[in-house]
């Protein structure tokens, strides 16, 4: 169900939001545009699959603990 | 033409958005201290920390005198240091969006719809956010206007409600705590929410006519009282072990106001308050890391062709945030630690090297001036 | 997979880009043919004119020939039905064949100032301004070895009479509406504002109905931007047909896919005239009654003519029942299903109890039998609106409830939500002006609250409300005018302050903001 949900937005945020602006884009900004959407879509989708992806607040705890040596 | 985007914001309208803002995460989590009944003394120490480092963003945005933050920031550190800057300042804001929008959803999940997945939340919430903020600044202080007004309402409303039920005793015995933790829990109110403020300094200079000092201080100043009555409402109402205990104990007090003797359990309409201060907290924070986004970008500042990527960003680092609730509360512990270099040590760094660029252009200044005369 | 049955993307580009030249080129040859002047023959710009008008056999010619001097001949064309033939007979006619005068040289300029009785004549020597003229009602007089026609107006055509709109009617107060003869409504308008002030610009819409546009404004008050905005996208509008003045309203509105309208309408003159004296600006279009204002304030969707026309007290409660009006009528349903679906612990016990006892054996979920009642009682007022008037009014809103009771006790919907869909219709009569967006925002609060309960509700009306700040009428702000709330426009929000505490205009839409010199009532 998540999947449908997911596919949909990101379906809806390209044809809605990207193509009628894709004139007003530079080169550059038209590649960052779409890749930081699929790529975010990309990681979601491996969360809700279950792929173990390390959470922030683990990864900080973790960084904060080296750090400070708690 | 003028549209309402070329009104400029007045800088009572900047006051309450800073206490709307304050408002925000501690609407639902509640001022979460481990000092029960002291809670309110930390709030006041915390405030009276505070002080000093507001000073110190109003003084960075006196000393950019009118012109763009990251503008400003890039000239005074340079092409590759004010990058850095500009994209430690962006994380910290952005983070700060996936944060608040996983602390609503979590809320909405663990009290009203355990059974509905939280990413369809987590969607819904960040949209309307992030329509807000697509909206620009103007549009986002009259809806701060309304809603500030709203929330103080309902808030009033819910404390003539429970006034029933408050019983004094539930603050004594006062000083209970040792001052090493009243200490540490000032610190951590201090950081959450007072020192996120730090989300303000993108969006002070849209205020043409006003002093940045007085902004913050009054903006202080009200969301301090604002807390206030939360806390002591929280306090006499549940007292303090049920206060510590409790999760959101803003809806635990929520539950117990009766209106009349057959209007009962209304803590749904209580969501009002916390949708319109989340939202407003939310659109703030993506607000300022899509205009330094935008910096970094070299895209102009009309938001609306990056807008759907930080959504993206956003949701993604909301969903991987935490794994569960409990982690969530967890790591409030943590978090001033996490923080305080966002919130301290970078704007300290900036105040100082504007201090010194704006001190050697005067000089230099000086120096040309004499030397022409 | 090349389709051999399919035709490639760019023959069919070429076989479009063929029929727009086509068309184009006749078009411009349509043009062309208009820019060109008249003839210096009588006889041939009598061929021309008939070839112009083939197949069009309204169009009567009428050979004159003077009695005294045979060898002033004359022609005269006018369409059948649309010129009065007394005038003709009495301005025209007579003159050109009972005159002893012998015309002078310029046998144009002695005619029309001399000779000639009708009221108005122009002399013209294009054919485009004599092809508009006949098809307009106006009747053309070809004169024998002249390149110039004289136009003579003598339009005499049926029209509906002064009458209150419909849609419109108030207690007390006056009682004309518009109706489709543009000349008409701007006298209706001119003797309500006898200033010279009042300025009235005409311009024409539509390349094949050249129908005739006014704008109308008070010169010393309206605002200039809005003006020159206002002029600068109608230059833009080039259309076939203009028929209504919402094909102007869409094609000039500023956030095109918002339900919420940026142009205001309305059929009454009072309202016009009240709406200049604002500094507002008003399109009148040829053939209909309806006529655009222009700033549209979010609030003025509420207000009502009759507010000004009656006591302060019961106006200013009619207003905030109108907005209460509007606000139940969007939350109620959303409101019902996020309760009953989702927080049932918000109802006290023994409601409670009764709606679940209602509810049960009910097939459907709550949100699905909401939508559906919702989409039979729009399907009922629909159908009572284009029903005779006798059972119209009584089969709409009476046959929803018969038609719901059946449904009842046939188990098929619950009972309380026949009183929800009840309260939804009867609260959307109050604010009959925003039919449109009501429909789309209630589904749409409908769907939220049915998905996250009363979160949902809350998110969606936050959305909204995000929607209506961002909504802009040509440059001005829908929901605030002035650019935050003021004290001053408030008066004429949310209550109808007495007249004597109005002593300023509001702040965008009008140039000067000095309404009344002083108050009265300081005068005692």
């Amino acid at each position: 169900m998540i999947y449908i949900i997911l596919v949909f937005l990101i379906t809806g945020i390209i044809c809605i939001d990207y193509i009628p602006r894709r004139q007003m884009m530079a080169r550059p900004l038209r590649f960052w545009y779409l890749g930081v959407c699929l790529f975010c879509f990309v990681v979601l989708i491996l969360d809700q699959i279950g792929v173990p992806v390390p959470r922030i607040a683990t990864v900080l705890t973790w960084m904060i603990q080296k750090i400070c040596g708690v | 033409m003028k549209t309402i985007h070329d009104n400029p914001v007045s800088s009572r309208e900047m006051v309450l958005m800073i206490i709307l803002f304050a408002f925000g995460s501690s609407v639902v989590m509640g001022v979460n201290s481990h000092t029960g009944q002291d809670a309110w003394i930390c709030l006041l120490i915390a405030t009276v920390i505070s002080i000093p480092v507001f000073v110190m963003y109003a003084r960075i945005i006196r000393l950019m005198d009118g012109k763009d933050f990251f503008t400003t920031i890039l000239d005074w550190f340079g092409e590759i240091p004010g990058r850095i800057v500009i994209a430690l300042l962006v994380w910290y804001y952005l983070y700060l969006a996936a944060i608040v929008s996983r602390n609503f959803s979590e809320f909405m999940e663990i009290v009203a719809m355990p059974e509905t997945p939280q990413i369809p939340m987590m969607i819904s919430f960040l949209l309307v956010g992030a329509y807000l903020c697509k909206s620009r600044i103007q549009v986002m202080s009259q809806w701060s206007i309304v809603g500030l007004y709203l929330t103080i309402g309902i808030m009033i409303i819910t404390v003539l409600s429970t006034i029933a039920s408050m019983r004094p005793q539930n603050l004594l015995p006062v000083l209970e705590h040792s001052p090493p933790e009243i200490m540490r829990s000032s610190y951590q109110i201090f950081v959450f929410p007072y020192a996120e403020c730090v989300v303000f300094l993108p969006l002070i200079n849209a205020v043409k006519h006003g002093s940045p000092y007085k902004i913050f201080l009054k903006g202080l100043f009200y969301s301090t009282l604002v807390l206030l009555v939360i806390i002591l409402r929280n306090v006499l109402t549940l007292g303090p072990q049920l206060m510590e205990e409790e999760y959101f104990p803003s809806y635990t007090c929520a539950r117990i106001m009766e209106i009349g003797s057959f209007l009962s359990r209304i803590e749904g309409t209580i969501s009002v308050n916390f949708i319109v201060a989340g939202l407003t907290k939310t659109s703030l924070c993506l607000y300022s890391g899509a205009l330094g986004l935008a910096k970094l970008l070299n895209t102009p500042n009309k938001l609306d062709l990056i807008m759907m990527p930080i959504f993206m960003f956003v949701l993604m680092l909301c969903v991987l945030s935490y794994t569960d609730a409990v982690q969530m509360f967890d790591f409030l512990d943590l978090y001033p630690l996490y923080a305080l270099p966002f919130q301290v040590i970078v704007p300290l760094i900036i105040w100082l090297v504007g201090e010194w660029r704006t001190r050697s252009k005067k000089t230099s200044s000086v120096q040309t001036a004499s030397q022409t005369s | 997979m090349w389709n051999p049955f399919r035709p490639k993307q760019e023959e069919k580009q070429k076989r479009i880009d063929k029929v727009l030249n086509q068309s184009s080129e006749q078009s411009e040859a349509a043009n062309q043919s208009q820019e060109e002047v008249l003839f210096s023959s009588m006889e041939e710009n009598g061929r021309r004119f008939e070839e112009l008008f083939k197949d069009n056999d309204t169009i009567i010619c009428r050979k004159i020939q003077n009695a005294f001097y045979p060898w002033l001949e004359y022609r005269l064309y006018y369409s059948d039905g649309m010129v009065s033939s007394s005038l003709l007979h009495d301005g025209v006619l007579r003159p050109l064949i009972e005159s002893r005068e012998k015309p002078g040289r310029d046998l144009a300029e002695s005619l029309s100032k001399q000779i000639l009785t009708a009221s108005d004549i122009e002399i013209s020597e294009k054919w485009k301004d004599v092809c508009d003229s006949v098809t307009y009602g106006d009747a053309v007089l070809f004169l024998p070895h002249s390149s110039r026609a004289l136009i003579l107006s003598a339009k005499n055509f049926q029209l509906r009479g002064v009458d209150e709109p419909e849609n419109e009617r108030i207690l007390s107060g006056p009682r004309e509406g518009f109706n489709e003869s543009l000349l008409n409504n701007l006298t209706l308008i001119r003797r309500r504002l006898r200033t010279h002030d009042l300025k009235l610009k005409f311009r024409t819409f539509g390349r094949r109905t050249q129908t005739k546009a006014c704008i109308c404004y008070l010169d010393g008050l309206v605002n200039k931007n809005i003006l020159k905005l206002l002029e600068d996208r109608l230059n833009n509008i080039d259309i076939d047909g203009v028929l209504d003045t919402n094909y102007l309203s869409e094609l000039m509105r500023d956030s095109a896919l918002s339900p919420f309208r940026s142009t205001g309408y309305t059929e009454r003159p009072d309202v016009v005239a009240a709406k200049l004296l604002e500094g507002r600006i008003a399109i009148f279009l040829d053939g209909t009654p309806v006529v655009l204002t222009v700033p549209y304030l979010f609030i003025e969707n509420f207000q009502s003519s009759e507010d000004y026309y009656m006591n302060f007290f019961y106006t200013s409660f009619s207003r905030m029942l109108r907005i209460l009006g509007f606000f139940m009528t969007i939350t109620v349903p959303g409101f019902y299903i996020a309760i009953v679906a989702f927080h049932h612990e918000m109802l006290p016990t023994p409601l409670l109890i009764n709606i679940a006892s209602e509810r049960t054996g009910v097939p459907l979920p709550a949100a699905a039998e909401a939508f559906i009642m919702l989409i039979v009682f729009d399907i009922l007022r629909e159908t009572g609106v284009r029903m005779p008037s006798n059972i119209g009014q009584a089969l709409s809103i009476v046959g929803a409830l018969v038609i719901g009771q059946a449904a009842v006790e046939a188990r098929l919907v619950a009972a309380p939500m026949i009183i929800i869909v009840g309260i939804t219709g009867i609260t959307a009569l109050l604010v009959p002006r925003m039919n449109a967006p009501i429909i789309f925002v209630r589904i749409f609060i409908l769907i939220g609250s049915s998905i996250f309960g009363l979160f949902g509700m809350m998110l969606t009306l936050c959305a909204l409300f995000i929607h209506m700040l961002n909504l802009d009428s040509f440059g001005v702000s829908q929901l605030t005018p002035s650019g935050r709330l003021q004290f001053q426009e408030i008066k004429d929000i949310v209550i109808r302050a007495p007249w004597w505490t109005m002593i300023q205009r509001p702040r965008k839409t009008a140039w000067g903001t000095v309404r009344q010199k002083v108050s009265p009532r300081t005068k005692e």
